[in-house]
């Protein structure tokens, strides 16, 4: 069952809205869904209604010796989630300096747990962690969420992406000329450029104030539909590419 | 500055025009080569208008699939 992760080509693409969002998504159609919160911002769970406060987490219990499976919460009709967890100064640097086998635990229990989920999605920030570097052999695609703008453009042109990532286009205005002329740009040159675009949409900003996946807050808006299409895609492209 | 990501728009003509392929095979038209001037011209003008643009695609030809 896929492994997959979503990860902003920079940070403030929208890349937890979109992870709650797909999640959501993915659940409504029928699937079995664990979204794990990679994040050391952990606002994942802020989606789904947890306390703004919430500290605990996977990787907050993995750093003090404890188990990540006490984390696991699962939110009425939607997917399940294991929140990252609020880190102490001392534990951010561990995760961000030195420790890649700190996240070994959870990394190691991911086969398991592809039999128990039919999609198992990360939320990676934009900027690598070493325990990514563990992460991203096992994964079977990687979203790179990326929104029609120069820095992303300049990123997209400098950097080399792990193997097996697709681009996705957020927070698209139409009214941009700039954004027009970037995603014609993209269409004709990008290679594997998720063909759709989530357009810019106040109900994915308003959903995480609201504290809920924007499929649940207004599912008929625009970036609903569209999340839903990109479900949609994920399930015709990527589902049966892992055993 | 090398590419990874992007490659010569003109380049991948075969993969995006689903419509001209389709009719290309339903009439066995294998030596027409079929280019869509206007898109292309659309890209020229991107690449252009926006300085930064023209200096992050490849201008010169490379093998990308």
């Amino acid at each position: 069952m896929p492994l997959i992760a979503l990860q902003g080509v920079r940070g403030g693409v929208g890349t937890t809205s979109l992870c709650a969002g797909v999640g959501w998504a993915l659940a409504a159609l029928g699937e079995r869904v664990l979204l794990i919160d990679g994040s050391p911002i952990s606002q994942l769970g802020v989606h789904f209604n947890l306390p703004a406060q919430q500290e605990n987490g996977w990787m907050k219990a993995l750093c003090e010796g404890g188990d990540w499976q006490h984390s696991a919460l699962r939110y009425p009709h939607g997917p399940d989630l294991l929140p990252h967890g609020v880190l102490s100064h001392q534990h951010s640097l561990t995760i961000t300096r030195q420790n890649e086998a700190v996240a070994a635990p959870l990394l190691h229990a991911l086969p398991d747990l592809q039999a128990r989920y039919q999609w198992i999605i990360f939320d990676l920030p934009a900027d690598s962690l070493p325990w990514h570097e563990t992460l991203y052999p096992q994964l079977d695609g990687i979203l790179c969420v990326t929104q029609p703008d120069a820095n992303c453009h300049l990123r997209l042109s400098q950097h080399r992406f792990p193997a097996r990532t697709r681009f996705v286009i957020n927070q698209f205005n139409a009214n941009s000329r700039l954004q027009q002329d970037l995603h014609q740009l993209w269409m004709a040159s990008l290679t594997q450029l998720i063909p759709l675009l989530i357009h810019r949409d106040e109900a994915l900003a308003e959903a995480l104030m609201m504290k809920q996946p924007v499929g649940e807050y207004r599912p008929h808006a625009l970036a609903s539909e569209e999340i839903i299409t990109l479900a949609n895609w994920l399930l015709l492209n990527l589902k049966g590419v892992s055993s | 500055m090398k590419n990874q990501n992007l490659h010569i728009p003109e380049a991948d003509d075969s993969d995006r025009q689903d419509d001209i392929s389709a009719l290309r095979d339903a009439f066995s038209l294998h030596a027409f080569r079929y280019v869509d001037i206007a898109r292309e011209e659309r890209l020229k003008e991107i690449v252009s208008r926006w300085p930064l643009i023209a200096e992050t695609v490849p201008s010169q030809p490379e093998q990308s699939h």
